[in-house]
């Protein structure tokens, strides 16, 4: 038994086998059979580690139906890691039986190249602009932008900055929501804090995800060296599953830089509520708002009240909290193209717990799920906006002491290109 | 095999058939260290599909299993090797709330907890709370004959079941019991199913009886220096005509392990916590506590604590909610018994276990409810080793000797299943075990329904 096969046995030996995990694994509640419940991923673990089974097409199809939303770590009585065991066993059958050849195509030789990502989001972009849908699924692939986010931006220099803090933009951002990174650049300059954009690369999660350890640590390792040359204070984030991933960067590699590296991570609404103590806005925002946790934030980082409390520094605002607010929105990243029925499935309780709220917008913190739930409420007819916690305190900051309608709120800011790349 | 899961798809349509390796491995278990893999599953969604199943398996000689959430404590869902899995999940409907009646029809799919809010929703109660509550289903509650906390007042799922329809092991469907509190037409065939553990049939359907939803509750806490102590005040109380709705024990290897957990100041210099529940019409609540608080301070209580809002009451139930995380950071595996004694005997028995857990160099934490004198002694071991888990196997045994010595049973809330079956005669001796073999005989002549529960005698 090797290192990881131990650390996933003590996990597994940790599980009573109570059952716990079938109240609240929403791929369960979808499916219904023990097959796709917790337990059983643990079991099925044990099994494999025992021989008594093989990492075989089943398996594997069990393994990775996980959307690794945590809500069964959080709610076991004796906190086994099942999450840590899917992606253990995920990286066990892609070891024995290597990645499918579209997966592994991407992996190894689009994620760890930037221009070649830009490619990919140009491609994309393009392809949407002709209007053609080849497949209903096509409605999650991301509205990409036809030029990344970080080659757009030119940055404010700050005559005393209290702090330097690098922003990782994450792939959405960079590729799709602009206004999220311009929010983000804003809040953080009204608060003093100067920002640089170093080089940076995909936070490895794709690659964690599909059982790539190889490129997860490549990926790491460039992020790290690219990063902590720049000699900040805090790295800073609006995608909480890049957060999530860059904060394990040193348990990942072991070694002290990626550990200092992760030790300055933090979200973007962790920072401005305790690193920054963020300016309270004075502009009103009169709007019900309700609001979604996503599951890397909540349940991946301990952070839930930090959203609520920079919500409730928005003078006219109210939030109007949904019912199982942190339950997993089902997108978990590419689960809502390769899994599309089940994501839909898992989606559509998300979008009734947000329309029995009768919120006039949708609040979150992670641009993915961002995504989904705006997928999600057009489907169902609803038309309020969905925006990144920091879009919000961005325009209330931009009109002091003035009233902010709902428009002006949620339209979709456009970037022009500097005239100098940066 | 193929064969046979030919014959279910064709019966069932081949989305409720699982026969491979990996599904069937996901049915190997229940709530039990106990495994078994069964060689196919199947989720019927109606009386007449696992009717047509049964006589199939009838008919083939394979032995079927019916399963819930598989959340069960004495391994009455671990299957026979090869056997059939009937999983009852998919039959999850309320079939009807009948207000005026009291009563509700369901399918044994059913969640307890969904019952519990449902019915509560409309001014109703259905008492019977396994601690599994949230996940456990009707269907496997009333085959293991479910307890929980409030068995004390309200008694156990037994008391509520007025009727059940039951797929015989022929495939045959019967109707036993009806919707009626009253009944006593022949033989008590309902009675007789709740708690076979589908050794004798498979429920498809149950009749359930509800009482008015209590209009208000209130939690106390008392601290003892002695198991003495505590054990005469839970007397006293129930002497003096109150009758606590759950009244809880924690011992003191159990705070201790609480407190490790989740440091919130729990007394570490005492043997024994009560914690106690009454309910009723909400101007009783206050001579009920007031009752119960004197027993508790003239029985010596190094402490008494009277919650006066929801909230407090909450934070005491805190402690009790969070023994079984607590206990198992001691040890990875626990085995959780259920030998019951008449209450007065408390003491005794949890003395005797004390003394147990020394012989045999054991972590044994007993807590439970000692109101109905339902202990749970929770043996904390590590599976993975086997000199420490014959020891465990060892100490088990004496202590379901001791509980029938002191006047109890081998379980209150939990059934045989395999775990407790190789003890069954201790407790009913030969003439006694050898009648309900001849039940069994009667109504599963192929012993095709559950092999190996209760009786024992096939290893799984």
């Amino acid at each position: 038994m090797n290192d990881d096969a131990g650390a996933a046995k003590y996990q597994i030996n940790r599980c009573s086998k109570c059952g716990s995990c079938r109240e609240v694994c929403p791929v369960f509640s979808e499916m219904g059979s023990e097959s796709w419940v917790a337990r059983a991923r643990v079991q099925l673990a044990n099994a494999a580690i025992e021989g008594q089974i093989d990492f075989s097409r089943r398996f594997r199809e069990i393994m990775e139906s996980c959307l690794l939303c945590k809500a069964c770590v959080a709610h076991c009585p004796n906190g086994v890691r099942v999450d840590k065991l899917v992606l253990w066993a995920r990286q066990e059958a892609a070891h024995k039986q290597g990645l499918p050849f579209i997966k592994k195509s991407i992996l190894r030789n689009v994620l760890r190249y930037n221009h070649r990502l830009e490619l990919l989001a140009r491609v994309l972009a393009a392809y949407r602009a002709t209007g053609l849908r080849l497949s209903k699924k096509e409605g999650l692939l991301p509205p990409a932008r036809v030029a990344p986010f970080r080659r757009l931006v030119q940055i404010k220099k700050l005559e005393k900055p209290s702090l330097l803090v690098a922003y990782f933009t994450g792939c959405m951002t960079q590729y799709v929501y602009h206004q999220t990174g311009l929010a983000v650049l804003d809040v953080l300059a009204e608060n003093n804090v100067q920002v640089v954009l170093p080089e940076q690369y995909c936070c490895g999660m794709p690659a964690l995800t599909a059982g790539d350890s190889q490129t997860v640590r490549e990926l790491a390792r460039r992020n790290v060296e690219s990063i902590m040359k720049t000699g900040v204070d805090c790295i800073v984030t609006d995608c909480p599953t890049c957060g999530e991933m860059l904060k394990s960067y040193g348990e990942l590699l072991g070694e002290d830089a990626a550990g200092d590296f992760s030790y300055k991570v933090q979200d973007i609404s962790y920072f401005l509520v305790h690193t920054v103590g963020f300016r309270e806005p004075a502009g009103k925002l009169p709007l019900v708002v309700t609001y979604h946790d996503p599951c890397h934030l909540k349940r991946g980082q301990g952070i839930s009240s930090e959203p609520r409390k920079i919500l409730a520094a928005i003078p006219g605002l109210s939030l109007k909290e949904m019912a199982e607010s942190d339950r997993c929105c089902g997108s978990a990243g590419s689960f809502g193209i390769t899994h599309y029925e089940l994501s839909m499935k898992i989606l559509k309780r998300k979008v009734e717990n947000i329309k029995a709220t009768g919120a006039q917008a949708v609040v979150t913190g992670c641009p993915s799920c961002r995504l989904q739930i705006e997928y999600g409420l057009n489907q169902a007819g609803i038309f309020i906006p969905v925006m990144h916690t920091v879009e919000l305190l961005s325009r209330v900051y931009g009109l002091a002491d003035a009233s902010l309608s709902l428009p002006s709120v949620c339209q979709r800011q456009e970037l022009v290109a500097p005239t100098a790349n940066n | 095999m193929k064969n046979l899961a030919k014959h279910l798809k064709r019966i069932l349509g081949k989305e409720k058939v699982f026969t491979s390796p990996e599904d069937c491995l996901c049915y190997s278990y229940d709530g039990t260290f106990k495994t078994g893999v069964p060689g196919v599953v199947v989720r019927p969604s109606s009386t007449e599909e696992v009717a047509a199943v049964v006589k199939l398996a009838s008919r083939e000689r394979i032995p079927v299993v019916p399963r819930g959430a598989g959340t069960g404590l004495s391994g009455g869902a671990v299957p026979l090797e090869g056997s059939l899995v009937i999983d009852l999940t998919a039959m999850d409907r309320i079939v009807k709330i009948d207000p005026a009646e009291m009563l509700a029809v369901v399918e044994p799919g059913v969640i307890t907890a969904h019952l519990h809010k449902t019915v509560e929703n409309m001014g109703l109660f259905y008492p019977p709370d396994p601690s599994s509550a949230n996940v456990s289903t009707i269907g496997g509650n009333i085959a293991e004959c479910a307890g929980g906390p409030r068995g004390l007042k309200y008694g156990v799922t037994r008391d509520y079941v007025l009727g059940v329809q039951v797929v015989l092991a022929s495939g045959e469907v019967i109707q036993c019991g009806g919707e009626t509190v009253k009944n006593v037409c022949g033989y008590d065939l309902r009675g007789l199913f709740v708690g076979s553990e589908g050794t004798l049939g498979i429920i498809t359907r149950a009749n359930l009886r509800l009482l008015p939803k209590p209009q208000a509750r209130q939690t106390i806490r008392a601290d003892f220096k002695t198991i003495e102590d505590a054990a005469k005040t839970i007397t006293a109380i129930i002497g003096a005509g109150v009758i606590p709705a759950a009244l809880e024990i924690m011992d003191d290897v159990t705070i201790r392990c609480v407190e490790n957990f989740l440091h919130i100041g729990l007394p570490l210099d005492v043997e024994a916590i009560l914690l106690m529940e009454v309910d009723g019409p909400a101007v009783s609540l206050p001579g009920q506590v007031k009752t119960i608080a004197a027993l508790c301070r003239q029985h010596g209580a190094a402490r008494v604590k009277v919650a006066e809002t929801e909230a407090e009451g909450a934070e005491l139930w805190r402690a009790r909610k969070a023994v079984s995380p607590a206990v198992v950071q001691v040890k990875p595996t626990k085995i959780s018994e259920d030998a019951t004694v008449p209450r007065s005997n408390v003491p005794a028995m949890i003395r005797g276990i004390k003394e147990i857990a020394r012989k045999h160099d054991l972590v044994i934490a007993i807590f439970g409810h000692a109101g109905d004198g339902n202990l749970h002694p929770n043996l904390l071991i590590d599976k993975s080793n086997p000199e420490e888990m014959e020891r465990a196997e060892a100490a088990i045994e004496e202590m379901f000797k001791l509980a029938l010595s002191l006047g109890g049973t081998l379980s209150g809330e939990h059934g045989i299943g395999l775990l407790k079956a190789p003890f069954l005669e201790m407790e009913f001796g030969k003439a006694g075990v050898a009648v309900m073999r001849r039940i069994k005989e009667t109504l599963d002549p192929l012993g095709i329904l559950n092999p190996g529960k209760i009786f024992g005698g096939i290893s799984s």
